[in-house]
Order: C-alpha cells, then sequence, then structure tokens
C-alpha cells in the first residue's frame, strides 16, 4: 500500500534525480545554452522541471548534463520535488551555516539532517552523512537517500526479489540493505554492461551514465498519468 | 551443529543425560559437535575445564559423537571460568603477541589431533573494538593452519544490524573469507543482563530474521550457521539466571508454572513463583518458534544451523526440523 502511495512521488523522483540534477539558482529560462547537449530522452523531462520551478540551470545559462551530480544537489533535488523548498529556506535562515555546504544548499542539508535520513549519533540511519556535499555522489549513495527519505528503510527490501550484485562488495557494509531497498522499489538496479547485478555503486552520477535508470523504472514499475501530480505531468 | 556445555547446577545430570540421549537418536540432524569444553588464560594458554571434573563425561561425549559420525570441534574463547565472563584483555593479549599465538595454534592442532577433532570454532567475545582487524589477522592465521591438515574453521560471531556502532570487533564480511562457517550468535536480543533490561524472548523472530538480512550482505549465505537457542532467560530473578526450554515445558506440563502466549512477539513463556517469593517470568522455544527459524535458514539458503547448548532443548526441536527438512 505504501509503495503504490508513493509511486507518482518516486516517479517525479527518479526524473529529477536522474535526468536533471542541479542546484535552484534565481537563473531560470526556457532554453539553456548548452539545450543541443541534453540528450533527447532527457529534454522533455528537463523542460518539463523548469516549467514547474523545481529546476533551474547554472547562472550562467548552462544545463551542464555531464557535470557530476553532487550531494547537495541530490539533496536539493529530491527535496524540491517533495516540495519543500519553504522548510528549507526556513532552516537556512534559523540554523548556522553547515560547512562544506554551498549556500544555496544550506537549508536543504539542515533538513536531510533534521529529518534523520543520514546517520548520526542520535539515529540509526545507515546513510552516511558526506564529509563534503559539494563532492559528486555516487550511486549507492543516491539510490540509498532516495530510498530513505520516500519513508523506506534498509529492512524492506525481499529475499526474493533478489539478485546479488556482484560488486555488491564495494558499497559500504551499512549501505547494502538500502541499495537493496532501493532496488527492490525500481529506484535503482544493475548497470547491464556484462550482467544484470552489476551496480558500480562508487559511480558518480551525470546524465548520461544514468539512463539506464530511468528506463528500469518505466519498465518495472509503469505509472498512470492520473497517478502523478499536476505539478509533474507533462503538459504536452 | 550442536554446541556440547557439561550441564551444570541442579539440572546438570538431567542436561547430561539428555545430551547423550541427543547424540544417539538426533545425530542425523548434526554434523558437527563443538565442544564448549576450554578455557583460555592471558598468557596464552588453554586448558579443558570438563578434565578438572575427574570424570570421562567429555571423552563419552567425544566418543559417541564419533561413533554417530559427527565431528567434533574444539571451541577456542576468551573466557574467564573464575570471573565467568568474556574477557576483552585476555584477547588483546594474545591478538597483540605473535608468540603467544603461536602457543595457541600449537595447542590446538595437538588437541585436535590428540582428540580426533576436526577443527576448531573461534568464539571471541567482548573484545575491544580497536581489535577488529586484530581478530579477523588471527582468525586467518589459525585458518591456514587448520587448512595445512585439511580442517573446519568456524568463527562464531555476535548478532547485529550494523557495522558502525554493534560489535564492532566482528568484521563479517573478512571473517568469511578466512573460515569455512560463520555461526551468528542470533538470540539473546532479550536477556537480563544486557541493556536494556526489557523482558522478552531472547530469539524475536523479527529480530533473527533482521540480522540475517544484515548478515547475508557480507557472508555468503552457504557459509552462515543461525544460532538457536535452546536456554531460557529467567527475568524478575535476581541471579539473572537460565533455564532450559524443557524445564520451563515441564513445569507448565506439571502445573508448576503457567504457560501463555506473547502476542506481541509470538512467543511462549510461563510465570511460577520463585523461591524469592515473587513472580518469575520465563521465555522459552516451542516448535512453532524452532520451526520458524528453521524456515529461515531454508529461506535464505543458509549452511545450517547451530543450536545453543544441547541437551536444553525440548524434543519439539527435532520435530520441527523434521517438518522443515523432511526424509533427511
Amino acid at each position: 500500500m505504501k509503495l503504490l502511495r508513493t509511486k507518482w512521488l518516486a516517479s517525479g523522483l527518479i526524473v529529477l534525480l536522474l535526468v536533471a540534477m542541479l542546484p535552484l539558482t534565481a537563473f531560470a529560462q526556457t532554453r539553456f545554452v548548452d539545450a543541443d547537449e541534453i540528450p533527447s530522452w532527457a529534454s522533455p523531462s528537463v523542460q518539463d522541471l523548469v516549467d514547474s520551478k523545481m529546476l533551474s540551470g547554472y547562472a550562467d545559462g548552462r544545463f551542464a548534463p555531464s557535470d557530476l551530480v553532487t550531494y547537495e544537489q541530490v539533496i536539493t533535488g529530491i527535496f524540491n520535488v517533495l516540495w519543500l523548498q519553504d522548510q528549507a529556506a526556513g532552516l537556512s535562515q534559523s540554523m548556522a551555516a553547515l560547512p562544506n555546504v554551498s549556500p544555496w544548499a544550506q537549508g536543504y542539508v539542515q533538513l536531510a539532517k533534521q529529518r534523520d535520513i543520514m546517520k548520526s549519533p542520535n539515529n540509526n540511519s545507515p546513510i552516511p552523512a558526506p564529509n563534503d556535499y559539494t563532492q559528486p555522489a555516487n550511486r549507492a549513495w543516491v539510490a540509498a537517500f532516495l530510498a530513505m527519505t520516500l519513508g523506506y528503510d534498509q529492512w524492506q527490501w525481499d529475499l526474493n526479489n533478489r539478485i546479488p550484485f556482484t560488486d555488491m562488495e564495494s558499497i559500504p557494509v551499512d549501505l547494502r540493505m538500502m541499495v537493496n531497498t532501493a532496488a527492490d522499489l525500481g529506484l535503482a538496479s544493475g548497470m547491464g554492461i556484462t550482467s544484470s547485478s552489476r551496480t558500480c555503486p562508487s559511480h558518480v552520477l551525470n546524465t548520461r551514465s544514468s539512463w539506464k535508470m530511468p528506463r528500469n523504472w518505466q519498465r518495472h514499475r509503469p505509472v498512470s498519468a492520473a497517478s502523478i501530480p499536476p505539478h509533474l505531468r507533462k503538459k504536452r | 551443529m550442536a554446541f556440547f556445555q557439561r550441564g551444570q547446577g541442579q539440572d546438570a545430570s538431567e542436561i547430561n543425560g539428555r545430551v547423550i540421549e541427543a547424540l544417539k537418536n538426533q545425530h542425523t540432524y548434526v554434523q558437527y559437535l563443538n565442544m564448549m569444553s576450554y578455557g583460555m588464560k592471558s598468557d596464552g594458554d588453554v586448558f579443558n575445564g570438563d578434565k578438572t571434573f575427574g570424570d570421562s563425561f567429555f571423552d563419552d561425549v567425544e566418543k559417541l559423537a564419533h561413533e554417530k559420525g559427527l565431528k567434533t570441534l574444539v571451541v577456542l574463547n576468551n573466557y574467564d571460568i573464575w570471573r565467568n565472563c568474556f574477557d576483552a584483555q585476555y584477547a588483546h593479549s594474545v591478538l597483540t603477541s605473535s608468540e603467544k599465538q603461536e602457543k595457541v595454534i600449537q595447542w590446538l592442532v595437538e588437541e585436535i589431533e590428540q582428540n580426533g577433532d576436526s577443527g576448531v570454532n573461534i568464539d571471541f567475545e567482548d573484545l575491544y573494538p580497536a581489535d577488529r582487524d586484530l581478530l579477523t589477522q588471527f582468525v586467518a592465521k589459525v585458518n591456514g593452519e587448520m587448512k595445512k591438515h585439511g580442517w573446519t574453521t568456524v568463527v562464531s560471531v555476535m548478532c547485529k544490524t550494523n557495522d558502525t556502532y554493534d560489535y564492532r570487533y566482528y568484521d563479517y564480511e573478512n571473517l568469511a573469507k578466512n573460515a569455512d562457517y560463520i555461526f551468528v550468535m542470533s538470540y539473546d536480543i532479550y536477556n537480563p543482563r544486557g541493556t536494556p533490561q526489557l523482558p522478552g524472548p531472547n530469539y524475536s523472530i523479527p529480530f533473527v530474521e533482521k540480522t540475517l538480512k544484515f548478515a547475508v550482505m557480507s557472508v555468503p549465505p552457504q557459509k552462515l550457521l543461525l544460532g538457536v537457542g535452546s536456554h531460557s532467560w529467567i527475568w524478575n530473578d535476581s541471579e539473572r539466571t537460565q533455564m532450559p526450554a524443557w524445564k520451563a515445558d515441564q513445569m507448565v506440563a506439571t502445573q508448576q508454572a503457567t504457560g501463555y502466549k506473547d502476542p506481541a512477539y509470538n512467543a511462549s513463556y510461563a510465570t511460577y513463583k520463585s523461591a524469592s517469593g515473587g513472580t518469575a517470568k520465563v521465555y522459552y522455544q516451542d516448535q512453532q518458534t524452532y520451526q520458524t527459524e528453521f524456515e529461515l535458514v531454508k529461506k535464505y539458503g543458509l549452511g545450517g544451523y547451530g543450536l545453543f547448548p544441547l541437551g536444553w532443548e525440548t524434543g519439539s526441536l527435532w520435530t520441527a526440523l523434521r517438518n522443515v527438512y523432511p526424509g533427511q
């Protein structure tokens, strides 16, 4: 039941995360200066998110589709889709600035901490808090963060769904079950390079290397238009 | 596999008798018998505590086990029998000394050869977290020696659900690379000596499955052995002691205790008037919980189970095994 309720949400998140994770800036436009570099399969989704005001490009007008996605961009992207901009803005005003976090992401990272999504002495989250949020995030961390934010915990993966990842050893031990949960939800899957069971968990994400993830989502978790909230529906 | 531990206290002779009966009648369900007879001292000396009783019970058990086709393992631990606890400093002194390790390994080889054993079960508990890598290195060294002789190495580990806060000294992944089996002591989540001291079954099934889920992330399932406890903690008891499952069962059957089912844990428990006059409460394994645990062994494709200790179980354990593994 919980899975059904969050399908629409996850769909939007996937689009946002894996296609168009970029910081919110004051700059927003209808066409990026590097729009031609955005793959055709991603372009409509990027446009939708821009139109929904959940995404904007860099201040210089670029979307930069091949840039590596950073931790703070992942966090910001997910919380924007969850419509938590106001909460993030409030925290940004009231809390002391965090080190190694860009000014525009301060409130979002504070919110992630406040919600115990990342590991701290006060919670049992298996997701490590990055030392530097401006650094590229890897696939395992993004998948885990996404599943945890949607309200799933590390115990919810089902053994019967399991296709053992051949490179599981390269995922930190405490993160492995969360990655399994994300795989069960269709938020992550193997890379399918030589085998469908390879996650390449330490790979950082950019729009080109992660194209299989939204594709897998669409294949395994079809989402009807009616189940997508208005602000995420395609306007074509 | 199962663990042999000589009976103590008022139930000693009954427990010892049940060990013999189980070996005679249930041996097809036990491949390895772990001889929990040894203690280690800080100088690396290991001794057989059973031999200090001046009887032949240890030899009788080993002989019967071998006759029935069981393989026996020496349980090497850091247990201080005088203080009745595991001693981190004992272990540390061995783990940090090549000389002591050589001494222990040499003793181990001689003991195994002398008894006709088939290997070792390394059961180091309550260690210093910083000794994590040292423990793994020691296990690798022991396993290297075992393999020269074609012997088996088992490592007993406390169950846990994360690698950051709990039992940091166990590196499941690397221990598994240096052992044939990892025995997960997936019981005692609730016990009167633990923290917090909340009454509950020491074999809570949801918790057991969580520990398995965590373990299979680091250990190949076929190397994992699920701990099945037959000991029952007595709550509201000043001495914080344990009771065999069969005794709780008997007390209920003879109306010395009243039996209940705890819906929160789907577990059996009994209450009775303790010697101090208060109401004691004891959770104990019944056929349903045994069977659920064995089904987990099957579900996760584990290498097997480990009964701790033999002679404390009710007969329903064997029935449960037959139900889950018919024809074996």
